[in-house]
Parts: structure tokens; sequence; C-alpha cells
């Protein structure tokens, strides 16, 4: 009599567990596009009107004097050696992770030297924080002991970004040109 | 004392006089990294190799054109980049260190002016021996990385 009573309840168990499980797995399908707001010069930046176009994503400071400009030169040489209408296809995006020290003019002086569209985005740490964590990327503020007082940790791939705003892969710090170019082809 | 004396004593206490007033460090490929004129920062790159049968350390480099001029190592932990500013760097007896991008370099802090590409900067490099060499490093630009150098 006891076991008769459980049936019903372990089917309905299961198939409870079912739904929520076929639930679930359809909300991760269905994953939101990106979209977010930061400031660039003179005003607000929209993620999502870039749609239409691949995007690169990179964030740094421009205290960096080593690996940052390592990556803008790659971004720089990559992009110059595919064809125009590659190029404009693509959207490369550098969010600036130091706001104390970096100002939007001084970023997009900065950009300009390395021979490249870069649109250049800052905003509050908490702002930041938020857009970093779309990217599962990370920084943090961290003062040493040097005339730097202190420096950003910060995690050094390039996110890519479709056309209609889903995240994709990233691209590791540190690869040669050609491979950069190889994952820019991949997804154009 | 008669003069082959002094001619076997000459010979016997150049080579020494000689060793005492080297470094025994020799560097080569050495390079000030050129950054965009909005940059208050750069670095400077080479590689150290040290002929003698003892360790000799890195402490300090001087150069006039920045405020400060400190010793950097950039360390990667799980895809995050951490740089820290370092005592010394060790260059192994009868070996050699290499100061490269994403690793040790010297970092130039506070640029008196902008780099110009091609210019040629004095830097002085100071080692625990007490003893010192000032090397001439030509501003360049560090290309994207080419397969050649990833390797």
């Amino acid at each position: 009599m006891k076991s008769y009573r459980r049936f019903p309840i372990s089917i309905f168990t299961i198939l409870f567990l079912f739904l929520f499980v076929l639930h679930c797995s359809k909300q991760k399908k269905e994953a939101k596009p990106i979209d977010f707001t930061l400031d660039t010069i003179d005003k607000k930046f929209h993620f999502q009107d870039g749609n239409g176009k691949l995007r690169l994503i990179y964030f740094g400071f421009l205290s960096c004097p080593d690996v940052c400009p390592t990556t803008f030169q790659t971004i720089s040489a990559s992009l110059n050696s595919i064809s125009a209408k590659e190029q404009s296809e693509i959207e490369i995006i550098y969010i600036d992770l130091d706001p104390e020290r970096d100002t939007l003019p001084n970023i997009k002086k900065y950009l300009d030297y390395f021979r490249v569209d870069m649109i250049p985005l800052t905003g509050s740490i908490e702002e930041l924080k938020k857009v970093a964590s779309i990217f599962k990327a990370s920084f943090s503020k961290v003062p040493i002991e040097s005339n730097l007082i202190y420096t950003i940790d910060h995690t050094t791939s390039v996110y890519l970004v479709d056309r209609e705003g889903n995240y994709i892969e990233k691209i590791p710090h540190g690869i040669p040109v050609e491979a950069f170019v190889g994952y820019l082809k991949k997804h154009l | 004392m008669t003069l082959t004396k002094i001619i076997l004593f000459l010979f016997i206490l150049f080579p020494a006089l000689a060793q005492e007033n080297e470094t025994n460090i020799s560097t080569n490929g050495e390079l000030i990294r050129m950054v965009p004129p909005s940059t208050q920062n750069s670095a400077c790159f080479l590689k150290l190799t040290n002929s003698s049968a003892k360790d000799i350390k890195l402490t300090k480099v001087e150069s006039s054109i920045s405020k400060s001029v400190e010793l950097h190592e950039s360390v990667m932990d799980s895809g995050k980049m951490m740089m820290r500013p370092i005592a010394d760097i060790t260059i192994p007896a009868n070996g050699s260190v290499e100061l490269k991008p994403g690793s040790l370099h010297i970092m130039f802090l506070g640029l008196v002016s902008p780099l110009k590409l091609g210019d040629s900067h004095k830097v002085k490099l100071i080692f625990d021996t007490k003893k010192s060499i000032t090397i001439q490093a030509s501003v360049k630009e560090i290309p994207g990385m080419t397969k050649k150098m990833a390797e």
C-alpha cells in the first residue's frame, strides 16, 4: 500500500525535474544579446548600436607600457593585413579600466597612434565592473611600491562578439598576428 | 728588479686589472619601446649576459629620459596580467637573462618629453658588484608579434 502511494509522487517528481531541466536549457539558448552603456568622447556609447558588425573588445589602462601596447600593435597589424571591406565589418572597442588617471581625450590620442579605428570607452568603476563581468573579465586596482603608486591587474584577452550581439569566444594574449587574423576570418 | 721581471710582473697584473675594471656583463638587443605621445611611461628591453662564475644582480637603472626608473616584472596568472616592481634582476653566472614584453623590464616612469622614433638615449645599469655600465638604447617600435617572435 505504501509503495503504491509513493508511485504517483515519483512520477510527478521526475516530470517536474524534466520540465525544470528543459526550462533551464531553453533559457540558456535564448541568452539575451550583449548590451551595455559606457562613456565615449562627449556622448554615451550603446553597445547594441554596433550590431551588424563583428566586435572586438579589449580592457586595459594607459600607464601599462608592456602588455597593452603589445595587444594594440597586434590588433593594428592584424587589421591592416585584411581587406578594407573586411575592416569595415569590424568594430574595435577599447575599455579603459583606469578612469582615475586616463581621460577620454587622452585615451583617444593614445589609440590614434596605432593607425586603426578604435572606440575609446570608460566609466565609473561600478559600471566597468558590470561590463567586465559580461565577458567574465576581471580587473582590480592594486597599490604597489612604485612611483606608479598603483597598477591595474586585468585580463588580457580580446573578446569577440558576433553581429547579433552574442558572445563568441576570446582571443588569448600574446599570439602572433597570423593567428589573430585567423580568429577574425573565422567569424567574418 | 730586472726588466724581464717587470715585464713578467705587468703580464700577471694586467689581466687581473682588466678583470677588475669590467662588469663581466654584456648587453644586446637593447631598445626603448616607442609609446604614443600621450603616454607617461615606457619600458626598456634587452638581454644581459654574465661572463663571470658568480651571479650578478642588476639593482638600479638611471636615465635622464624619465623622472624615475624602476625594475618591473609582468606575471600572468590565470589569464590576468599583473605588473609588480622588483628589487633586482639576477643575471646567472655564465648565463643570461632576457628583459622582454610580458616579462621582466626596465620601466621609465614620467617621461620628461615624448619619445621620438630612432632617438638614442643613455641608460646606466648599476649592479650589486658596485660596478656599472652605460649603454645607448634607441627608441624602437615593437611590432605586432610575428610567428617567429612568439616561438
